[in-house]
């Protein structure tokens, strides 16, 4: 290794963090240059010393992780995120990697795996917690299902209400035929009308066509 | 020979005498032949004498009379015999109709013709007339006047008792056709008087018999003609009846005007003022025969006056029943006391009225209160908002106390001032009562407030659970198990090779695995209380680690489905959310029986939905559940509800279980904890896929 990585470690717990800088120091391709425990504090001191990489606790005092991962993904593009953090969850690991973070690291993990990490991302390598695989973030990835269907989500008494209504039935006499009263229907007209996002009784008959609900008899 | 000459003689003596005997009898015979004879001249000539007499009275007859007479032969149409008179009426000479009889044709007027041509064509052919009897128009030939016809028609019958000659009378009606139709359009004048008159008109005989009900007494009242002349309504039309009270007075003669009465369409209620003016009906000797009533609609005439006497009325009713002492006052001056003032204060109304109001004040009140009312004297815009309390006397010395209240009031005379007096000594009596019926009061109004109270602590202690657990699993996790953590890590450094003695290394490397088991506890512990991850990640991330959790731990498959939730929820929205599909994915796993469960999560930007469903077991939704079941599904609607969001479970035997909820990202009011609604429910109809519980905004 020709070149030592530069290191700033961000992390509010002392002991966490004096360990930590310890256990880098002892390496001989590693040194840290900076520490803190103030997360506003985290950006200028990356700023000031323009680290190859930021070995970041999530949970620090005032600021969020995944906003300082953030802000320095855009400020410093060559300063490579780790992530340090308590969690072990897939989202967290999604989230962070959302977020420009380089790699994730476990602080139950040994200390060799930290510094596994460090060298994997000085590199110029994703890392992640060997427990967790990049096929597993996937779900994380998109929150936006394409299998969503809005119709699924109505209730039984909206599809019924919905359904009595494309078919020319007036408010009351659904009201009538489910033996509720008026304004329950509307407000389930409603509800269905908001949820399916049709704008108007026409579009309403018109989807209920589509998908049909009811029938458009030939004569 | 002898003998023979002698016989001849003899015989011819004998001869002689018979002959002389034939010649007597003869004379006599020829005598009375004359006689006879005589007689019988003297009889034809007295005969022809009575038939020329006769036939000239009969001319005289026909010409004295205003009628033609004529007579036909059936047969010819040949006219026998005309009266002169057939010249008068028609301007034609007789002759001509003697010649002719079609002669009619010249003078009858165009538009009778076609009826006389089928009669002329009847006199020749028919046996017997059919009517005798028809009036026709002919226009005079010398004057051209039109004339009014009559004609007659007999028969004349022959030995044989045959129909052989007509005898015909003509006469003119004209004069008589005239009259009656003049009559007749008077009568007719009069009865469409009767009848479209917009007046009333009723003719009573005795005893209440009605000869006479108009049109416009039927529009009126309702009672048709026909059935007021019957007598049908003879129960409500009896003579005491306002509008036949004067039928009894004309009766007797008089004539008189009644005061206007109330006439109300029975039917219609529609209600008109009525005069009426009654008279005698006389009959042509002048004899009382009835009384004829005539009504007038008064009621525009009336409206004004009666309006006013209405409003008078109406202000006497509400002055003189008000529950109130009111005093009118003009300047200081007493104008009107009500009867309830008058039994406040003892006096009567005379004592009153043209009094100084200060007459009313005690010594101790009219520092107090006749600068004030002399204030608002002065302002005739004030309003007096507030009642005075203050004390009156009364007559007899007495004080008593009363609340007053005064208001600016515009009388014709000019502007005056309305005082309401209110007698405040029941209220005093009362006043125990009235503090029972505050503190009723006061007691509900705290339920409520108790309630709203519950409702708002109920919001408070989830949001105070949310928090506390957040606060401890935060500190759970971050503190304790980052110093843990640390723990660790020095427990790391140390190296085992540099311990001497075996009991050391052991120690440590439990030291080191009892670190590693322990944050692993810390970890979950916190998860349990509050997953920080919805705090740091918000709650699609969480719900998804929620479902690999679960289907990591229950073998239950979740497929999450999501729209629009790429963003932060407000806290309180995304633990509900939580909360909710922990509650219902809990359920699944518990009750469903099946192997897969789906999520759904979306948002539009105003509200946020979730929904888990199944398609196991599901449940009778008013069937057996088990407590702790019951009380996460009422738990579920009680955080949907406390967020002013919906959430409903519908659930069917055999068909699987839906719960869905909607949250306004706004936060709405929720409705008051008296409407809250069972968590279970039936379903209505065996026919529906589903049925559910639903606590509405």
């Amino acid at each position: 290794m020709n070149k030592l990585i530069r290191v700033v470690v961000a992390d509010d717990h002392t002991v966490v963090r004096q360990g930590l800088c310890a256990l880098l120091s002892a390496q001989s391709d590693l040194t840290v240059v900076g520490q803190t425990g103030e997360g506003l504090e985290v950006v200028d001191l990356v700023s000031k010393h323009k680290p190859d990489v930021l070995v970041l606790d999530l949970m620090l005092p005032n600021v969020s992780g995944f906003d300082i991962a953030r802000q320095v993904a855009k400020l410093h593009p060559r300063c490579r995120v780790l992530i340090l953090s308590m969690h072990a969850t897939k989202a967290y690991v999604a989230e962070a990697l959302r977020c420009g973070a380089a790699g994730y690291a476990l602080k139950a993990s040994d200390a060799t795996e930290i510094l596994r990490a460090i060298q994997e991302i000085a590199a110029g390598r994703r890392y992640l917690p060997p427990s967790i695989s990049e096929a597993d973030l996937e779900p994380y990835e998109t929150r936006d299902s394409g299998e969503f269907d809005p119709y699924d989500t109505l209730t039984g008494r909206e599809r019924q209400v919905l359904k009595m209504v494309a078919e020319g039935l007036t408010n009351a006499a659904v009201a009538d035929k489910l033996s509720i009263s008026p304004r329950t229907v509307e407000i389930h007209r409603a509800n269905a009308m908001r949820k399916l996002d049709l704008q108007n009784h026409a579009a309403l008959v018109r989807y209920a066509v589509k998908r049909g609900l009811i029938s458009v008899e030939n004569d | 020979m002898e003998n023979f000459g002698s016989q001849v003689w003899t015989d011819l003596l004998a001869k002689l005498n018979a002959l002389s005997a034939d010649r007597l009898r003869l004379e006599n015979e020829l005598q009375q032949v004359n006689a006879l004879l005589l007689e019988a001249q003297n009889a034809a000539l007295s005969a022809s004498r009575s038939q020329r007499e006769t036939i000239q009275l009969f001319v005289q007859l026909t010409s004295a009379l205003p009628v033609v007479f004529w007579i036909l032969e059936s047969a010819t149409l040949n006219v026998l015999f005309v009266s002169p008179s057939f010249e008068t009426l028609t301007g034609l000479p007789s002759s001509d109709l003697l010649k002719d009889i079609t002669v009619w044709r010249k003078i009858v007027h165009p538009e009778d013709m076609p009826a006389l041509a089928e009669r002329l064509q009847r006199l020749r052919t028919l046996e017997a007339m059919p009517d005798t009897e028809r009036t026709f128009r002919i226009v005079r030939a010398t004057d051209r006047a039109v004339r009014y016809v009559r004609i007659m028609v007999f028969p004349i019958f022959d030995a044989q008792g045959q129909p052989y000659r007509r005898a015909a009378l003509l006469e003119d009606i004209t004069e008589r056709h005239s009259a009656e139709q003049q009559l007749r359009q008077s009568i007719d004048f009069q009865n469409s008087i009767f009848a479209n008159a917009e007046i009333g008109i009723v003719v009573l005989a005795q005893q209440a018999r009605f000869l006479a009900w108009n049109r416009y007494m039927e529009e009126t009242t309702g009672f048709s003609e026909q059935d007021v002349l019957k007598g049908k309504h003879a129960d409500v039309l009896v003579p005491s009846h306002p509008l036949l009270r004067g039928s009894e007075p004309a009766l007797r003669g008089e004539t008189h005007t009644e005061a206007p009465c109330v006439v109300r369409h029975h039917r219609t209620n529609r209600e008109i003022w009525g005069q009426l003016n009654w008279g005698p009906l006389r009959d042509a000797r002048g004899g009382i025969s009835g009384a004829i009533g005539l009504m007038r609609d008064v009621t525009e005439q009336l409206s004004t006056e009666q309006r006013l006497r209405a409003s008078e009325a109406m202000f006497r009713t509400l002055a003189e029943g008000s529950p109130d002492g009111l005093l009118l006052t003009q300047g200081s001056t007493i104008q009107y006391v009500n009867p309830t003032l008058l039994r406040i204060t003892g006096y009567e109304s005379k004592e009153l009225i043209g009094a100084d109001q200060a007459q009313l004040l005690p010594e101790v009140e009219r520092d107090r209160v006749l600068p004030r009312m002399a204030e608002f004297l002065q302002k005739p815009d004030a309003q007096c908002r507030e009642a005075l309390e203050l004390y009156l006397v009364r007559k007899d010395g007495r004080l008593v106390h009363v609340s007053g209240q005064s208001a600016h009031v515009h009388l014709q005379e000019g502007a005056a001032t309305l005082t309401i007096i209110r007698d405040l000594t029941e209220r005093d009596h009362a006043a125990g009562l009235q503090k029972n019926l505050d503190r009723e009061r006061a007691q509900r109004s705290r339920t409520l407030e108790a309630l709203q109270m519950v409702q708002d602590l109920s919001r408070r202690l989830a949001n105070a659970q949310e928090t506390e657990s957040r606060r401890v699993a935060r500190e759970l996790h971050d503190d304790i198990g980052q110093l843990l953590t640390g723990l660790k890590l020095s427990l790391q450094r140390v190296d085992p090779a540099k311990i001497e003695d075996d009991t050391g290394r052991t120690a440590l490397h439990n030291a080191q695995e009892l670190v590693g088991d322990i944050v692993e506890r810390v970890r979950r512990l916190s998860l349990e209380l509050r997953p920080t991850i919805l705090d740091d990640l918000g709650l699609f991330p969480t719900l998804r680690w929620l479902a690999e959790r679960y289907e990591r731990m229950m073998h239950i498959r979740v497929q999450l489905l999501a729209r629009g939730v790429d963003r932060r929820f407000p806290p309180e929205l995304e633990s509900t959310a939580y909360r909710i599909a922990q509650e219902a994915l809990t359920n699944v796993a518990r009750h469903a029986k099946v192997n897969e469960a789906t999520v759904r999560i979306w948002s539009d930007g105003v509200h946020l939905g979730l929904q888990i469903e199944d398609h196991g077991q599901g449940f009778h939704p008013e069937g057996s559940l088990s407590a702790r079941q019951a009380a996460g599904l009422s738990g579920m609607m009680e955080r949907a509800r406390l967020l002013g969001g919906t959430c409903t479970i519908e659930s069917r035997p055999g068909e699987g279980t839906r719960v869905t909820a909607e949250l306004p990202l706004q936060p709405a009011a929720p409705e008051g904890l008296l409407e809250m609604q069972d968590a279970l429910s039936r379903p209505s109809e065996p026919s529906e896929p589903n049925a559910g519980q639903t606590a509405q905004r």
